[in-house]
This record gives C-alpha cells, structure tokens and sequence, in this order.
C-alpha cells in the first residue's frame, strides 16, 4: 500500500462524519471513537517512522494526483495538485502530532458539554495537522493551514474558561493575519513558477524552490531585473510576509500575545494541541517555506532571525519568571523554548537545524506533559494561582513526582530529551560564526542565559509550590480535594516520561531521520541562498 | 598516552560484565526506591548489597584493565558529520577514585542506617543516594566531554534532591534551590567550553583532542576561552570562590549527604576534571586557576574559624581543602593533587560522619553545646581526632603526604612569594578552626549524661574511614611515601620542611588553646561579625543579581501586558472606532445622502403636485402665460 499518507489524513474525517451521524445521546461513544482513531493514526505514523529510518533521505510515501484543473481564460489554467510526502523533517513532526493528537483524546475526559460537536472538531483538526505536514503543494498546505484554524477557534471559544470569547477571537484574527499574507504571496509565488514538466504555472512547492522554474520577468523571479519594492527586491518582502505568518504561529516575539490568553483559556486537551502541535507549525513553515523557498532572504536576514529568536528565549524566561499564573508561566516558557528553534534555524549549521528538530518534537511532549499535569491539578481545585498552593508534594507525592521530571526535562537536565535539543541548537548557534558567519558568538551566550533563567522559574515554581509545609488557599477542603494521580492520569504521563527519558538518552532515535535530509537542505540552502543572492545583487543592485 | 589500547566496541556488553553489575545494578535499585515503598531492612540491606557487588566487581573485572590504561569507544549518535561516542578511559586514575568513591558510599549508606533509622520516605533517601552513586561513577569513567558533562548535571540533581530530602523544611528547599541554580552558572561555563572545543576540533573525546594537538600548535585562542570557561565550571561545582556561597547551605541536608556528596565525592569533580583536561591550558589559566585557589583557601578557612555550627565550619573546610587541590594543579602538581583528593575524601567523610553522631544524640549542630563528646561518645571522638589530624596535616595520617608533597612543591619552585605566604598561612587557620570544634568536644560536658546509643551502623563507618585517613592506608612507612598499591610521581619532602608546617600546626593548635578569645569567637566583635555572615558575599549577590533581575522580569510582564498587548487591543480597538465611525458614516453621510436625494425628489414632487390641480383652467390660464413668456423672448 502507497497511500499510508492519505489514510493517515482521512481517516479522522471518515470518523468525524460517522461520528456525525450518531445521536447525541450516545455521549459515551464519541470519545472512545476518538481514541481509537488516534491511536491508530499514531501507529500507522510510528509505522511509517520506521520505515523511513531504512532508507533516511528524500521524499518517502509520495502521493500525486491532479485535484483542481481550472480554465481561467486569459489567465492560463489553474493547476493545483494533491501531492503528499515527507522527508527526515517532517516525519518525526508526523509521529509526534499523531501521538499527542492520542494523548489529548485520552485528557479530554473531563469535557462535558456537547461531547459530539467537541470530537468532531477534534476530528476535523486531526486530519488538517497530519495534512499540513505531508503536503508539498503550496495550495494544498494553505487549505490543510486554513482548516486547522477553524476547528481550533470553536476548540477554545465553545470549551474553555471564562474569557474564552476573547481568546479564540485573537486567536483567530493573529493567524488570518498572517495567512492572508501568505495567501497573496502564494498566488504570487503561483504565477512566478512554471512546471518544467508541462508549462504550466505551479503550485509545487519543490519548483518553487528551483531558481530555474521561474520565468524570467516575474515578480518573483532571481533573474528578474525590476523586481523592487521600496529598493529591496520583491523577494525579500515574500520572505517577510511568510515568516511573519509562521513566526505568529511559534509564536516569537513581538507576535506571541495571542498564546498566553489562549493557552489560559483553552481547556487541558485543547492547550495541548495548541503547544504540543500547532506551534510545532510555525517552525516546520519556517524550515520548509520560508527558507526553502527564499533561501538568499533567509540568509541575507538570518541575523535578524537570529536575534529575535534570541530575544524571544530571554524574553520568555523573564516573563515566565515573574508569572504568577502556572499556566501562563508554562506558556511564557514555552515562547523561550520556541525561541531555540528559531536560533537553531537561523544558524543554518547541521548542529543548529537537527537541534531545533529535535527541540520540536521534546518540546512538543514537554509541553503536552506540563499542560496535562497543570490541567490535573485545576481539575481538582479549579484554582492554577502559584501562591495558592504550597507544599503539593504531601498531598500529591506521584503527581509531583511527574512535575519534577517534566520541569527538570524543560530547564534542560542531561538524561531528559530538552537537553539536547537546546544544546545542539546552541553548539549550532555558536559554529555559524566559524562556519557561514550568519550569527555572531555572542547570540548562542545570550541564548544560554535562558537556560539559566529557566532554571531559576521552574526551581523556584517547584519550592513554591511543591515543597515546605502545606499550606493551600482553600484549606481543609482543598487538602480533601487534592487526591493523587487516578488511572487515567498515570496512562497519560507514564507515556510522556519515557518518552523524555528514552529520547534523552538515545537522540539517535530522531537523529537518525532528520540528519541527512537536514544535512542535505542546509547544503543545499546555503548553495542556492549565495547564488541568488549574488545573480540579485548585481540585477538589482539593492 | 600513546601506548594506550583502545577497542571500539559496538554495545557495551563488551565490558557488560563490570558495567552491568557497577552501574546498572545501583540503578535498577535507584528506579525501584522511586517507586516502590519497601520496607527500612530490604531497602538497607539492598543498598549494601548494590555498592558491595560494584566493589567487587572493580577489583574483580577493572583492575587487571588498569594496566595499561584503555578507552573503550561505542558509537551513540551521529549529527553532520559528526560522531558522538561514548568513550570510558579505564586507567590508575579512575580506579583510585572510584575505589574512595565506592568505599566512602559504602560508608555513608552504613551510617545512614543508623542516622536516617525511622525517617519517612526513608527508602527515597537510598534511591537518591544510589542514583548520586551511578552518575558520579559514569563521571568518573567518562572521557568524552558531552558525557562528562551530563553527569557532571546529574550528580548536581543528586545532591539538589538531597539537599532538600526534608522537602517541608523552608531552609532546605531554599538551599537545594540556590545549590542547583548557581551549579546552572557553571553549567553554562561547561556548555560554553563543549561549544568552543566541537567548534575547534569537531570531536569532544579528550583523548582524541589530547592527540590533536600533539600535531597543532597549542596556542589558539580557542583553548584560552575553553580552558578559562572550563575553570567556571570548576569553580561552581567544587564550591569555590566566588561561586562558594552554596556549599554552606547546603549542609541542611541530612549530614551522611554532607559527607558523601558535599565532601568526599560530588564537590571534587572539579578538580577530578581538571586533572583529566589541563593538559591543553595555558599558562594564564593556570594562573587564573590559583588565584581562585588562593583566595577560596583563605577566605573559606576566615569564615570557618568563626562560625558556631560544626557542619558550616566543616563545609568552608571542604572549600579550602579543594582550593589547596586546585593549588596543586595549578603549579603542575597533578598527581599530588590527586592523592590530596583521595586523602582528604576519607578524612573529611570521618569528620562529617563524626559530626553525624555527635548532632544526633545532642540534637544540635551548635559547637559550644557539643561538650563531653570524649566521655560521650569516645570512639567517635577518638576518629574525630584522628580526622582532624590528618585535616591538620600532622605525621602518621595519610593527608600528611598529599599536604606536604603540595606545600613542598609549591615553595620549591616559588619560594616564598605572595601565594606560598597566603597558603601557610591557612595552614595555620586551618588547625585553628579545627582545634575549635576539638577544645569544644574535648571539654567536660555541667549537664548529666544522655544516654547514648551504640550500634554498629553509626560506629564502623566512622572506624574505618578514620583508618583510611592514616598513613597505612597508602604507605608502608609513616614518615616518607612507600606506596604500595598504586602509583604516583615521587616527591621527596625535606625532613626539616616538614618539621616546620608541623610546628606552624601546632602553633595554631596552641593558640586556641591559650587564646580564650579564638575559642569563643564573639559576634560583638565586629571583625567576626563579618566573617561570620561570609563576609556578605551572599546579601551582594542578592543586590546585584537575584533583585534587579526579578524587577526586569516584573518590568517584562508589564510591559508585555500593557505595551505589547496593549498595542495589539489598541490596533483592535482601532479597527473597531474604524469599524464604528464607518457605521455612523454608512448610516449618516451615505445613506443620509441617499435619503437626502429622495427628500429632494419628494419636495420637488410636492413643488410639481401643487401645479397639478386637475382643473382645465388653471392649466389654460398657464398654457397663456407661458405662451406670453415665449413671444415676450423671441422679440
């Protein structure tokens, strides 16, 4: 069977209309469907994962069919393809949404209203995330792109707390923001490149990437001797719009604001998917989109792309230290660590581009973890004030035992996967001065400072709030409230810490995907980045 | 170093057999404690049994590698082009260490039996104890920097999860919390120097780095960075100044913890690392490094002899002692360097140990309350004594070789310049402070006795290790080195040399015991004021660094809130007066201008209807004047 990527899409969707289908009064069946599905998903991705590892490089499970064939008269056809595959940077990305996709099934337990429009959209957002990493046409990611939206902001406005309404509104607006950008783009990127095969203007997003597919005087094309907007080639400006669209998504300074309302608001699942996954987005856009399609404009801003990655680790980690909402420090720490990935794509060194890789999929286990547990204990005492508890671990001991195992792999302790990741996006961070000159030494020095400062939140957040003697803001009602880990919960973050543990100690694991299709893209982006940006400067003398 | 064998081997089955039961038998220990509750017996007894089976097998399985020494080299992960491996070194140097390391645990996890008897979580305790145990072993054994460097963190998350084993008490937590944080700082240092070395070398085996540069020149400024961001890594770890501040606290942990990790293991992994890289640092680092030594042995021996709590003065004693070690490395002194830190492991784990008893049958760490010990607790006291000896340096303890040998090289080749003049004289603090806490214990106790408990758990630790701290333990003879088990570099001493540090020893011994004023150390005076409050270094620290850094971070929070969200809600509301203003316009000016036209057209409708009268002569009578008008315009 060569079709593994389109079930892997489908199948949600084929749940999501039976599930549909069923009345409403089969409440109990909705999520055990939902598990089930997702299980499945992850199978069939751990499936596919260790297929890819026989043969690590290139595209793997190609899927190719003509979808939209359209006669716009004077404007020629529009060609637009259903074309699925992955490489060593997506796959990893692949397993690990499936699997959080399974693991937020499971922490839904606690949605109570409308539990089949809830698995429905759960569903419908399944398949759209399994969907954006496997499309390489760029009309068909923007479709996958645009539909996860959709079922995220009912996700959160429907389901969450009481400023919901806010939340998912900004939510919604910061992503439309960026990706009617990045839709006008698209369509410029669209009449810019011609299918070598047929003629035809194309929506690949492997030609867009080919310097050569561009006709001659397009806006977008190297060659093109006028393409100038403000005295800066209309590239750059391409480039710019589709990095602000995905750098929302990550989201990095300054554009972050929306995820602090919505993680807060957002029920447990819901923050799991927005941190575990859907942040995940905006760097595999950045790797794949961005710097694939533009790769002279990525280097041309990579110090730019450098520092705001440098600014979003330690911006996050001062905020997340004066937080004052677990929550919110949570999603504050998860800007920081975001940040990494920005710093180690920035540095287009191997280290650097596996590191951030290897920091997305950690942080995207990490992040499910600490957004679980935090949900736990607010499903007990519907209260997440820091100050509020003191000395959980008398009550808690099992829960704080996860806590300390998730905070300890965030901050970065060897043996944990956050570890890695950090360290190689930093050895990256600091070869770039010695190997392409994009980023000076001094970012990978600030970077760390972040760690330290991550450190300093998460200790301090432990001894505040776990250790001494307890002391809880609801008293002896809480101290009857706060019981410990029940089944559900342990099935739920047994998973998760072996996870952190086993890729802390063998990386190799993801290592071995993404290192020679990330070997092969940082060639290959350097290569073309310096050509380019050379045949530009002398056509446009910018 | 060439004559070295090396296997690359593809699992590590092949030295499985000392590994597995060394390192993975404390571990699987370590997960089950984690987990399971068991009961004191199993737990205690299965502790013993993991540390004695790792015993055996050293000698059994790793001693006969010794010789000569081996690196074994397993593939672990590869990124670019590069491969990580993880490499052991098996030489003299790690089986020594580990030997102390093991026989010090053995010790401290016998002595625990009897000074955690009853504690809740008790089983927890052995489970961070053997975990402590296995990452400080791989540290040992590990001759990759990457490596060294997750254990180096490892054994920091042991110690913090000691630190603060009594998680409901507010010191402890606040201690395990600065001890971690400020190792971070050091971390980085370390992360820093694994950056600068793969960046210059592509590899991060200290062998293969050591082989390197026997073809390049030694002076690239990379080794300058590495070797001076690998000394903050030294100095966070091993205590010392100006990083130190966390060791002292650091003692409200259990005091076998003290002994194990503050003392005798933990705290010398600086200075274990650097006895395996100082080959590659320059000149200005080793100088670097002895001015931290210098200043951390004088300061650390000041503030020792004034502090009260026994276990304090004995944690500024653990950061002199080191500072002494890094001395000796710092003037090239590797392998006396070494054998201090051997020494001085199961001197300072007997004092601690020691300590232990007489804290927990007077229920205080205060040294004035700590009289009648010789009578009390005589064979504590009697190892007590025999520790302190060996700490002071005095004939017949095995530190009487390592302190000599160092004091001796360093004043053979310097002289008596600034430094070697600051190392004598902590030579004589360190008997004054020491002799403190003995004056005190020797001291007849006015209350009746309490009675005393004796059991073999509290009294064969502290016997033996007090045995390795004499001179039998590593020499044939008491008076000139005949080691007969291991091997070092010789270093003659001169007899007349030696006689002078004991003298200075003993003089300061005497002063204590003549100068009421030093026994007492009275906080009015505001010289021991100073001292006593570490001269302040801390209350700075929370000045410059912790204060100002909570406040940016509050300033980040607001402006967050109100500057960056605010100009995205302003951008928002902006849209919505937009969006307001074009409703008032839509519903005013456009539609008020479509209105308009359609009031115009109904006036005028109104202005025409009253022409309409639908009476024949009015419209006759208009039909005339219109006429009229006409022919009144053609002529």
């Amino acid at each position: 069977m060569n079709n593994w990527l389109s079930v892997l899409i489908f199948l949600p969707i084929a749940a999501a209309l039976i599930l549909l289908l069923l009345p409403k009064r089969a409440s109990n069946v909705f999520r055990p469907v939902t598990i089930v599905i997702s299980l499945l998903q992850t199978l069939i991705a751990a499936y596919l994962y260790t297929q890819y590892l026989k043969n690590p490089q290139g595209y793997h499970f190609v899927e190719r069919a003509d979808w939209i064939n359209l006669n716009l008269g004077t404007f020629g056809r529009l060609n637009i393809d259903y074309f699925l595959a992955v490489d060593g940077l997506s796959i990893g990305l692949l397993l690990l949404s499936a699997f959080v996709m399974f693991i937020a099934a499971i922490a839904s337990n606690e949605i109570k209203k409308d539990p089949k429009a809830y698995y429905t959209l759960f569903l419908l957002l399944s398949a759209a995330i399994m969907g954006v990493f496997c499309a390489l046409d760029f009309f068909l990611f923007y479709v996958f792109y645009e539909l996860m939206l959709l079922p995220m902001y009912f996700l959160i406005g429907m389901w969450g707390g009481p400023n919901r309404e806010y939340a998912s509104i900004k939510f919604f607006l910061y992503t439309l923001f960026g990706s009617i950008f990045m839709l006008l783009v698209m369509i410029g990127l669209y009449f810019s490149v011609i299918d070598p095969v047929t003629g035809e203007h194309t929506f690949n997003m492997l030609y867009m990437m080919d310097a050569a597919n561009y006709t001659k005087d397009s806006y977008f094309s190297i060659f093109s001797t006028d393409a100038l907007l403000f005295n800066y080639p209309v590239r750059f400006f391409g480039f710019i719009v589709l990095f602000i669209a995905f750098a929302i998504k990550i989201p990095t300074i300054p554009l972050h604001t929306w995820l602090p309302d919505a993680h807060v608001e957002a029920p447990t699942p819901v923050s799991i998917i927005l941190a575990g996954v859907l942040l995940k987005i905006g760097g595999y856009g950045i790797i794949r989109i961005c710097y694939g399609i533009f790769p002279e404009a990525a280097i041309y801003f990579s110090y730019w792309i450098g520092l705001i990655g440098v600014i979003s680790i330690l911006y996050g980690a001062f905020i997340a230290l004066a937080s004052t909402d677990l929550k919110r420090m949570i999603a504050y720490s998860s800007i920081s660590h975001m940040g990494f990935v920005i710093l180690g794509i920035a540095s287009l060194t191997s280290e650097g581009v596996n590191g951030a890789i290897f920091q997305m999929i950690s942080h995207g286990v990490l992040s499910t973890m600490l957004f679980y547990l935090v949900g736990v204990l607010y499903l007990r005492v519907q209260d997440r004030e820091i100050a509020a508890f003191r000395g959980l671990a008398q009550p808690m001991p099992r829960y704080t035992l996860f806590v300390v195992i998730a905070f300890f792999a965030s901050l970065g302790l060897p043996g944990l996967s956050g570890f890695i990741g950090e360290a190689f996006t930093l050895i990256g961070a600091f070869k770039s001065a010695s190997v392409n000159a994009l980023l000076p030494r001094g970012f990978a020095i600030l970077a760390s400072v972040g760690i330290l400062i991550g450190a300093a939140y998460f200790l301090w957040t432990l001894q505040r709030m776990f250790f001494g003697a307890p002391r809880f803001k609801g008293a002896q009602e809480w101290h009857l409230k706060l019981k410990d880990l029940t089944a559900t919960e342990y099935l739920v973050l047994i998973p998760l810490a072996l996870i952190t543990i086993l890729l802390g100690i063998f990386p190799a694991i993801l290592f071995d995907a993404s290192n020679n299709t990330i070997n092969a893209w940082v060639h290959e982006t350097w290569i073309h980045g310096i050509a380019n940006l050379k045949s530009m400067q002398s056509l446009l003398k910018f | 170093m060439n004559q070295a064998i090396t296997y690359q081997v593809d699992s590590l089955l092949q030295v499985l057999d000392f590994s597995a039961i060394g390192f993975l038998l404390p571990l699987l220990f370590f997960i089950l404690f984690s987990f399971y509750r068991f009961s004191e017996r199993i737990v205690f007894w299965s502790a013993i049994a993991a540390i004695l089976a790792s015993y055996g097998s050293l000698f059994y399985f790793l001693k006969p590698l010794v010789n000569p020494h081996q690196y074994y080299i397993l593939d672990w992960f590869s990124i670019a082009q590069s491969k990580f491996q993880i490499t052991l070194l098996i030489d003299d140097t790690c089986f020594l260490v580990l030997s102390m390391i093991h026989l010090v645990t053995l010790m401290v996890i016998i002595f625990s039996g009897y000074y955690m008897k009853a504690e809740l979580r008790f089983e927890k305790y052995f489970a961070y104890i053997l975990f402590f145990f296995t990452a400080m072993f791989g540290l040992v054994l590990s001759n990759n920097l990457f490596l060294t460097y997750i254990f180096w963190e490892l054994v920091g998350f042991a110690s913090y999860a000691l630190i603060g084993f009594w998680r409901t008490k507010d010191s402890a937590i606040l201690a395990n919390k600065k001890a971690f944080i400020i190792n971070r700082i050091g971390d980085l240092g370390f992360l820093a120097a694994i950056c600068i070395l793969f960046n210059q070398f592509q590899t991060l085996n200290i062998h293969s780095i050591e082989v390197m540069l026997q073809t390049s020149p030694k002076d690239l400024p990379a080794l300058y960075l590495a070797s001076f961001a690998i000394i903050i890594a030294v100095i966070a770890k091993s205590a010392q100044f100006p990083l130190h501040v966390w060791l002292p606290d650091a003692m409200e942990g259990p005091t076998p913890v003290s002994a194990l990790i503050h003392a005798a293991t933990m705290v010398i992994a600086g200075v274990y690392l650097l006895l395996r890289i100082a080959f590659f640092f320059p000149p200005e680092a080793l100088l670097f490094l002895k001015y931290i030594a210098i200043i951390s042995m004088v300061m650390a021996s000041l503030f020792a002899i004034v502090q009260q709590d026994i276990k304090k003065i004995l944690a500024y004693s653990t950061i002199s002692q080191i500072g002494f070690m890094l001395f000796a490395i710092s003037i090239g002194n590797q392998p006396f360097a070494l054998f201090h830190l051997l020494t001085h492991a199961f001197f300072k784990a007997a004092l601690f140990l020691t300590a232990g008893v007489f804290i927990h049958e007077n229920k205080t760490q205060d040294i004035r309350n700590l009289t009648g010990a010789a009578k009390q607790q005589p064979i504590a006291f009697i190892a007590f004594s025999i520790a302190a000896a060996a700490l002071i340096g005095l004939p017949f303890t095995a530190a009487y070789f390592s302190k000599e040998a160092i004091l001796f090289s360093a004043i053979q080749q310097h002289g008596l310049d600034v430094f070697n003049i600051l190392l004598l004289f902590s030579v004589l603090l360190t008997s004054i402070y020491i002799a403190r806490i003995w004056f005190y214990l020797f001291a007849k106790k006015d209350s009746s006795n309490i009675p005393q408990a004796k059991s073999v758990a509290m009294n064969l630790p502290i016997v033996v290790l007090a045995m390795a701290s004499l001179f039998a333990a590593f020499s044939a003879s008491p008076f000139y080195l005949q080691a007969f088990w291991f091997t070092l570099g010789t270093e003659t001493i001169a007899p007349m040399f030696s006689i002078g540090i004991i003298l200075l020893s003993v003089a300061g011994v005497l002063a204590v015991k003549f100068i009421p004023a030093i026994l007492l150390m009275d906080e009015k005076n505001a010289i021991v004021y100073f001292l006593k409050n570490g001269a302040f270094i801390d209350r700075f620290y929370a000045y410059l660094f912790v204060k100002p850094i909570q406040q940016i971070a509050a300033l980040l929070k607001w402006l967050d809130k109100h500057i960056v969200d605010g100009i995205v809600n302003g951008i928002a509301n902006f849209a919505i007066v937009i969006a307001n203003f074009s409703d008032w316009f839509d519903r005013n000016i456009i539609d008020g201008l479509v209105n308009l036209i359609a009031l115009f057209a109904k006036r005028m409708g109104d202005i025409i209807r009253i022409t309409q009268t639908g009476r024949v002569q009015t419209y006759f009578l208009l039909a005339l004047m219109l006429m009229a008008i006409v022919v009144w315009f053609i002529y």
